[in-house]
């Protein structure tokens, strides 16, 4: 069993930890998302449908609608994408 | 042990065996294994979410914009499975704007896994008591990751979970009443086998053969090497760990680490290192590659083509992509996702590869009993939902919209939520002090290096031999 100072010292290492992370995610990164720059960069992947935290193409808003476009563009033209190009000889 | 951190039986794998074990916290005997167990349990999730939206039926879609009359399907467990939404500032309103669905969530995951844990002679009573805790944890790590900024830099939510964990247990220590719900292999194994029924491979032709070759070709050709690599040249002391980061890097990011891992009975320390190595350099690649692809102007199509085989997560290919262009993200993302399906298929082959070879004793070689003795079976159940959601898919009328509602509307969130529970289960299991010795040396860090030049320099040579030389027709064709 661990000695009653060293369990004060444990929950004030949690305490100290908790209190950072609640510093940086409640006023650090709050302002960061409020500068201009990174505030557009936010919107254009938004607007896209992008989030670039998806671990999975199904966690990708734009995942399916991206596989959907593929799809139509190689029914149009399956040749293009199956068909072998040997490049012409000069002679 | 060796520089590398590699230390024989000192820490629990992810993926125990495919013979019985016992419960942490819980000496009951168990009537079946773990891996049985957790095809049970994802069966269970599978079944039901198929059955929700069978029985909801199909809603008839007009004619418009050219486009026929056809039938779409929903799924409605939707709006009670869900996680908190993204923030800037108020995490309390991300959490209450889906309230419903976040506790339906640790409803549903908290029952399914009792009543596995109770099927296998475990102790669902304890399990649930302890559940509860674990699943806040959870929640406050999908908090974390769900801040904007946070979002935006790829960093998700496996990262905040492992923190979590690991700050309770190398500060206070985990209390013992919670570990009877530390159940990383189980949430794991469950995660994988309903992320099978998102494993669709019809979905591995989507780019025709130019994707064939920059994804089938190269990746398999990466992977191989970077471990023979790390095997022979680096002496990386610890198979499992060299199979993990390699796959981690050239397959597709975390979900292929994790799958990997299991299957390859990584030790968690692993698996957390491969995570975190992946994740450094895919916000460093995120941001660096659309860079340089527009200062060497390299062609949107094959630059789309390069970062969809090399960026590991599957969300940063989809930012990457986009910073040049629709065409470019198109390509990235059809890339990735084909890269995602292989997953199924390295699974498989890196377990084979580990019963057959990496776990027999020199002098012996394994017969076919040992081997299926020590495969990890949730492989199976990963197998057979990827199976049954592909033919549902590809053969059935209306089978891909039915297919959307079943994993958008409920599996997703589930395999995520037990990918969390996983994770959080990882931090409270592990010590700082074991963590940090995986670094030592930097072999692991060397490999992911030396593995992703690898990756870029052959990618770059496949993607421009495909677009440009081979199938050109197929370069214009994207680029209308």
């Amino acid at each position: 069993m661990q000695p009653m100072s060293c369990q004060s010292n444990a929950w004030l290492r949690l305490l100290a930890a908790v209190c950072a992370v609640l510093l940086i995610w409640l006023v650090v990164l709050p302002a960061v998302s409020r500068q201009p720059s990174i505030a557009r960069q936010m919107q254009f992947l938004d607007d896209r449908g992008i989030d670039p935290s998806a671990r999975f193409y199904t966690d990708q808003p734009a995942g399916w609608t991206n596989a959907e476009t593929m799809q139509q563009k190689i029914s149009r033209s399956p040749e293009a994408f199956w068909s072998l190009t040997v490049p012409e000889s000069n002679n | 042990m060796t520089d590398d951190g590699h230390a024989a039986n000192d820490s629990k794998s992810v993926q125990q065996t495919g013979t019985e074990t016992t419960v942490p916290g819980d000496p009951s005997v168990r009537r079946i294994s773990e891996d049985w167990l957790a095809v049970l349990i994802g069966s269970m999730l599978l079944v039901a979410s198929l059955l929700a939206v069978w029985i909801s039926g199909p809603i008839p879609v007009e004619a418009k914009d050219g486009k026929p009359a056809s039938v779409s399907y929903e799924n409605p467990l939707k709006s009670y499975l869900g996680k908190p939404d993204k923030w800037e500032s108020d995490p309390l309103a991300a959490l209450t704007s889906n309230l419903q669905g976040i506790a339906g969530a640790c409803l549903i995951t908290a029952l399914a896994f009792a009543v596995g844990i109770f099927a296998s002679g475990g102790n669902a009573g304890r399990f649930l008591m302890a559940f509860l805790p674990i699943f806040v944890l959870g929640l406050l790590a999908y908090l974390l990751a769900e801040q904007k900024v946070v979002k935006h830099y790829g960093l998700e939510y496996a990262l905040w979970a492992l923190f979590a964990g690991l700050l309770i247990s190398n500060t206070i220590g985990t209390p013992t009443f919670l570990k009877p719900a530390v159940r990383t292999e189980l949430f794991m194994k469950v995660g994988l086998v309903l992320l099978g029924a998102e494993v669709l491979f019809g979905k591995l032709l989507a780019l025709g053969l130019p994707g064939v070759f920059v994804a089938w070709i190269v990746t398999p050709v990466v992977l191989i090497t970077t471990f023979w690599f790390g095997q022979k040249i680096l002496k990386i002391g610890s198979p499992s760990l060299n199979m993990v980061i390699s796959a981690d890097m050239s397959v597709c990011g975390v979900s292929a680490a994790i799958a990997t891992a299991s299957a390859c009975k990584a030790r968690k320390e692993e698996l957390s290192t491969a995570i975190g190595i992946s994740l450094a350099f895919t916000v460093v690649m995120m941001v660096v590659l659309p860079q340089i692809i527009k200062l060497i102007g390299l062609d949107p199509i094959v630059g789309g083509a390069w970062i969809g085989g090399t960026i590991d997560s599957t969300g940063a290919v989809g930012a990457a992509g986009a910073m040049l262009g629709k065409e470019a993200e198109v390509v990235a993302t059809t890339i990735k996702m084909i890269q995602n399906i292989l997953i199924g298929v390295v699974a498989f082959f890196v377990a084979v590869y580990w019963v057959t070879f990496v776990e027999r004793t020199p002098d012996s070689k394994p017969d076919a009993m040992e081997i299926w003795r020590r495969f990890p079976k949730f492989i199976l159940g990963f197998l057979a939902a990827s199976i049954l959601m592909s033919v549902i898919n590809d053969s059935v009328a209306n089978g891909s919209s039915f297919v959307k509602a079943v994993i958008s509307g409920s599996t997703k969130e589930i395999r995520g939520w037990c990918f969390c529970l996983a994770f959080i289960s990882i931090g409270l299991e592990t010590e700082f002090r074991n963590l940090a010795r995986f670094f030592k040396g930097g072999k692991p860090l060397v490999l992911y290096v030396c593995g992703q030049t690898l990756n870029l320099i052959l990618t770059l040579f496949m993607s421009w031999l495909m677009f440009k030389v081979v199938f050109p027709n197929a370069a214009d064709v994207l680029s209308k």
